[in-house]
């Protein structure tokens, strides 16, 4: 699989100048993001004083005295994103401050812009990456199961439906016991004893001469995928984000997980439908192989590469969800800067400009570049199939 | 069709069925105190004498004190308690103490305990939240109490924490029709939604007049996204790749991606004072829409109708954009059909063949997917009624979530969830008749 990625990418960006730079903005974001603690700094990152050679960007504790240092390098800019400059609250571009240049100017709390970008850029790969990831985990594997097994393809007797109901509850009950509390083998115990002795008992009654009938599973995923596909994105997220009380850069992805994974769901099941009648899956069944062999070794490997459309453009989704709701002041934590809460801070004082262009700017250039390379994928799919 | 027709209707049932469920569920789990929010409004806070009693029979008065759903499956520690026998206090600290798996004759005898003390530090008491709580309020009142009674308390205490509940499992139990989500789904099919916590008028009320704002603009919005975008569409579906395709396509393919409350606060600033030069003051600045009352809906707009321009336009460039590439894409894949090639051997001009066949076949499936992506219509207008202050569904779901008004927010989002359902039915629905070719399961 790995190789045929690499195929796809070779044989994909090389061709248009427009992917390219595409491919580098995200590159660029991605840097950024991860160098962001030392692009951005109120320490320096290599110094030395009378003790000797240190780096203090590491250490947790405030540094005071830097003039104390004999020899320093400090990061590109030297403000972190949540210094407070009060002497210079709201000035443009290119002005001095305590400590150096704002490059892009600050916000009325004396905030630099430009190390409040940078952080932005690190929240947006967070939130983003952590939401696909768990989403598409979570949505591929449900899709890969209702699209092959469907309505009829797991067939139990009544008491084997009754069954799978009973334990289905109490191992709900279970795992919202062991996510609320603290871990505890009193929950743990009970959920391994039933989640085996479910499947023996499943197992035990499907050998009893009974008439079997199908699970409805893809009717109930498809009632969720109906709501989802009708209730727009951002009512059901502010509904949700609504209840959360103490929100961090991990439970804002979470909660968007909790809608992404649908999409992800819904084109696996897809292909999955696609490629179940294909000849050389017929040809496997036909040769005894295991449902859960075919799955994993000839549907899922062939099922993947599509998706990689879904992803470009379900990041852009995030993405723009995340930015929404920073800009509305909803989500994240106070402390936290983003683009969008950047982005907002110019609603207050309408006249700093600088702090409305620039963060809009970054919001803007992702999503253009993401768009991009779902296009470019989607139509280089698009040419495959036809050839 | 006509089966499948009976099918999608039978399924929608149980989808408006979950999404009810769903929305009671998340506004269940509020982390507020609901009748506490309605009679701080109503004047009455804590320190109130009539607190307590005016707490209680608000509290019955809302079913809060009913069981969630028709069945509930609860851990075998919850202890079900009834008005009857506590007050409200007293229940409250029962749940929090039986959520941590104190066993139930452990925690009547501490109520009975509390009991023997004078009512204002037995209110004291029952007000917290776990026994460490009680024990260092209990230490801080030492010159107040008995000591033996402290003493009995501490040592009480000190006992149940070694004797907790460890092993639990679910208990199931029927509730019958006397639960909260039957009572409040009953209440909403009567049309009655109730009140908003924080000016007290009827939800349905509110609902109304924002959904008025909100369908002005989803209305303005599609009309002039379709009026722009056709024929910049059809130009390019017919003329694909010339030069006005290229250049229009790369730029509506920004316009689209570029987030629309970005490009509203760009305008904002930029065209709506002179400060940045003198041909800058396009626009009106942002208006206030909020009067008391006396003004018509109506005569509002058309008072203030300016003030409307800026947010159609934000809404109108990104959709144009979306909608154009849509357009563009279908008329192209008409023109690629074989009746077109017989059309044209037939001598048909381009001109004739544009107008009288791509457009009106092409016209079709826009039209229908317009139709199912209303709702995303109304929700893209979210951000934008925030930010130029217009009073509709989108704001007010905005407000109500940031002044905690719970009992806002959540029928908001129930009808709008059933709208859109309903709304993306028909739209399926349209295109399904519109084109006898799709074939259904």
């Amino acid at each position: 699989m790995m190789r045929k990625l690499s195929i796809l990418i070779k044989k994909i960006f090389p061709s248009s100048t427009i992917g390219k730079i595409a491919v580098w903005i995200l590159l660029l974001w991605v840097l950024i993001a991860i160098f962001s603690p030392f692009l951005a700094n109120d320490k320096p990152i290599i110094a030395k004083s009378d003790q000797g050679w240190s780096m203090p960007i590491f250490s947790a504790n405030k540094i005071n005295n830097t003039e104390s240092y004999q020899f320093k390098i400090n990061p590109l800019i030297p403000y972190r994103y949540d210094n407070l400059d009060l002497q210079s609250y709201l000035v443009p571009p290119f002005t001095k401050g305590e400590k150096g240049i704002h490059l892009l100017g600050t916000d009325k709390l004396g905030r630099d812009v430009a190390a409040g970008m940078i952080n932005g850029a690190r929240v947006a790969l967070i939130v983003a990456t952590v939401a696909i990831f768990l989403s598409a985990i979570f949505g591929i594997f449900i899709g890969l199961i209702i699209g092959f097994y469907g309505d009829t393809g797991i067939r139990r007797n009544l008491l084997q439906q009754l069954t799978i109901i009973l334990f289905g509850i109490l191992l709900i009950y279970y795992i919202i016991h062991i996510y609320m509390e603290q871990f505890s083998l009193y929950n743990l115990i009970p959920f391994i004893l039933l989640l085996l002795s479910g499947y023996f008992i499943d197992k035990a009654l499907g050998n009893l001469p009974f008439k079997k009938y199908g699970f409805p599973i893809d009717l109930f995923v498809q009632r969720l995928f109906e709501i989802n596909e009708s209730v727009p994105n951002i009512f059901i997220i502010l509904a949700f984000v609504a209840i959360v009380v103490h929100t961090n850069l991990f439970t804002i992805p979470l909660i968007l997980a909790v809608l992404v994974w649908m999409t992800f769901a819904r084109y696996a099941r897809a292909e999955v439908l696609q490629i179940k009648n294909e000849d050389y899956i017929l040809s496997a069944q036909a040769s005894g192989m295991s449902n859960l062999r075919i799955l994993i070794k000839h549907i899922l490997p062939n099922a993947l590469p599509p998706l990689l459309v879904v992803m470009a453009f379900s990041f852009s989704g995030v993405i723009l969800l995340e930015s929404t709701l920073s800009f509305l002041g909803i989500g994240l934590p106070l402390e936290e800067v983003s683009w969008g809460k950047i982005l907002a801070e110019s609603r207050k004082s309408s006249k700093s400009w600088w702090l409305a262009v620039f963060p809009g700017f970054a919001i803007f250039l992702v999503l253009y570049a993401f768009n991009i390379l779902g296009d470019i994928l989607s139509n280089y799919q698009r040419n495959q199939e036809t050839i | 069709m006509f089966q499948y027709s009976i099918k999608r209707i039978l399924l929608f049932i149980p989808t408006i069925f979950l999404v009810s469920c769903l929305t009671f569920l998340l506004s269940k789990l509020v982390p507020a105190d609901q009748v506490a929010i309605l009679l701080n409004v109503q004047g009455i806070d804590d320190s109130n004498d009539i607190w307590n009693e005016e707490y209680a029979s608000l509290h019955k008065k809302m079913n809060l004190d009913l069981p969630y759903f028709y069945f509930s499956i609860q851990p075998n520690y919850t202890i079900l308690t009834s008005n009857d026998e506590y007050g409200i206090l007293e229940q409250q600290l029962i749940a929090k103490l039986s959520k941590q798996r104190y066993r139930e004759p452990f925690i009547t005898t501490l109520l009975n305990l509390f009991k023997e003390c004078p009512s204002s530090i037995e209110r004291k008491l029952l007000s917290s939240n776990t026994l460490l709580q009680i024990s260092t309020k209990l230490s801080t009142m030492r010159n107040k109490l008995d000591d033996e009674i402290i003493k009995r308390i501490d040592t009480h205490i000190q006992k149940a924490s070694l004797n907790k509940i460890k092993w639990h499992y679910p208990v199931f139990h029927l509730n019958g029709l006397q639960n909260q989500y039957h009572l409040w789904i009953k209440k909403i099919l009567r049309g009655d939604f109730g009140i908003s916590l924080i000016d007290t008028r009827p939800v349905t009320d509110k609902l109304w007049d924002s959904m008025q704002w909100s369908l002005v603009l989803v209305g303005l919005n599609i009309f002039f996204a379709l009026l722009i975008a056709f024929p910049i569409g059809l130009y390019n579906g017919v003329h694909p790749n010339s030069t006005f395709d290229n250049i229009s396509n790369g730029i509506l393919f920004a316009f689209f991606a570029i987030p629309k409350f970005w490009l509203a606060t760009l305008f904002i600033i930029f065209f709506t004072t002179s400060e940045f030069g003198a041909w800058t003051n396009i626009f009106p600045s942002v208006g206030r829409w909020y009067t008391d009352g006396s003004q018509s809906f109506v005569s509002m707009i058309i008072e203030k109708w300016e003030n409307l321009i800026l947010p159609v336009l934000m809404l109108v460039i990104p959709d144009t954009a979306y909608l154009a590439r849509l357009i563009r894409s279908s008329v192209q894949e008409e023109y690629s059909k074989e009746y077109i090639k017989t059309a044209k051997s037939k001598g048909l001009s381009k001109k004739e063949l544009t107008i009288n066949h791509i457009l009106p076949n092409s016209l079709i499936p826009t039209i229908s997917l317009l139709v199912g992506s209303l709702p995303s219509a109304i929700a893209s207008t979210l951000v934008i009624e925030v930010i130029f202050n217009i009073p509709g569904i989108g704001r007010l779901m905005f407000e109500s979530i940031e002044s905690s008004d719970w009992a806002m927010l959540y029928p908001i989002v129930l009808i709008i969830s059933i709208l859109a359902v309903i709304i993306f039915l028909i739209g399926d629905f349209l295109i399904a008749f519109l084109n006898p070719k799709i074939k259904f399961k």
